[in-house]
């Protein structure tokens, strides 16, 4: 498992409606109370599977090294 | 050996409401043939939560709700704050709901048909279908209703069962006895096979979680009461037939030792 909690970059993130991220995370954690608004993760709920990494089409979804594994 | 009477329909409401889930006894006798002799150590129940990720002040609506066994089973990790809704056709169910979770706080029961919920639109993060869909008349309307109750980012966890669940059952009953049961215990309308693409329209997201488990029935009355909870075999007319099955899987028991059953069983969730 990556070690690093993954982290959302708003400067990056295009706001996809749905968020393609939000929608792959089995536990929930990527949670987008606003359609249309930057999502946020639940650090609580993240089981730092970094899925929501590999799938973010906009790429804004770094762990927090910056490393992106895609 | 066949009766002249008609078997009712998986998808017969007032047949389900009245006669098949008026009480919690079929539907308890059923689970307790998976609870005795599943291969699984778990709880189907509790690998249920472990996928819904409820968060804290979830407003979450369980349809067709049965007993209540979900809440029961996982009431020592409610999330705090959160609004549950158990829904059932069945009153008699909700009451059995009532009875078993009536210590756990900040649960609501509603009589419902899911085909039309009466909950406002964008009002609920998650819905639980556990073992229902395929009892609705019209699929798409309840589908539709659940996606408009829904809040945007919400999702649906939709257990059931694969073609192939129990087929045992049902070619024991259908070769020994020439009953077809199958009316009843197919699930063909919503199946883990054909149940992803009949969300897919509604949902942007669809994954299928296969739940490992099988039995191994070592007690013939306890099979015995599995078939006669599924309502056709248990009448007048058909009681001689009732007794050459159940003197049959005696037979089978007392030569093998057990009857392997084959379970298929999932859930499908379902994200906006």
């Amino acid at each position: 498992m990556n070690p690093a909690y993954p982290e959302i970059d708003w400067n990056i993130c295009q706001a996809c409606d749905p968020c393609q991220a939000r929608l792959v995370c089995k536990t929930r954690a990527i949670v987008q109370p606003d359609p249309g608004e930057p999502p946020y993760i639940d650090f609580s709920r993240c089981t730092r599977c970094a899925l929501c990494v590999i799938t973010c089409p906009c790429q804004a979804i770094t762990t927090q090294n910056g490393h992106h594994p895609a | 050996m066949t009766s002249e009477q008609p078997t009712p329909k998986i998808t017969d409401q007032t047949y389900l409401k009245n006669e098949q889930y008026r009480t919690e006894a079929n539907l308890q006798a059923r689970i307790a043939l998976h609870r005795k002799y599943g291969t699984n150590p778990g709880s189907w129940f509790r690998w249920v939560y472990d996928h819904l990720f409820l968060p804290v002040g979830a407003a979450v609506l369980e349809v067709g709700c049965g007993p209540g066994d979900l809440w029961y089973e996982n009431r020592d990790r409610l999330p705090a704050g959160a609004t549950i809704l158990l829904g059932d056709l069945s009153l008699g169910m909700l009451h059995a709901a009532r009875s078993k979770n009536a210590l756990s706080p900040g649960i609501r029961y509603l009589a419902l048909d899911v085909q039309s919920i009466p909950l406002p639109s964008a009002s609920l993060d998650c819905v639980i279908a556990n073992h229902m869909l395929y009892h609705v008349p019209n699929l798409e309307a309840a589908l539709r209703e659940i996606r408009r109750v829904l809040k945007p980012g919400g999702w649906l966890c939709a257990a059931t069962n694969g073609r192939n669940h129990m087929r045992q059952i049902s070619e024991l009953v259908q070769q020994f006895a020439g009953i077809d049961v199958l009316p009843l215990m197919s699930v063909r309308k919503f199946a883990l096979e054909n149940g992803p693409g009949l969300l897919s329209p509604f949902f942007s997201h669809v994954d299928t979680e296969i739940y490992d488990d099988n039995l191994r029935v070592t007690d013939a009355s306890d099979l015995v009461a599995y078939i006669a909870s599924m309502g056709r075999l248990d009448n007048q007319a058909d009681q001689r037939t009732f007794e050459h099955l159940s003197s049959h899987i005696h037979e089978l028991i007392e030569a093998q030792g057990y009857i392997f059953i084959e379970k298929s069983q999932g859930i499908i969730m379902a994200t906006g």
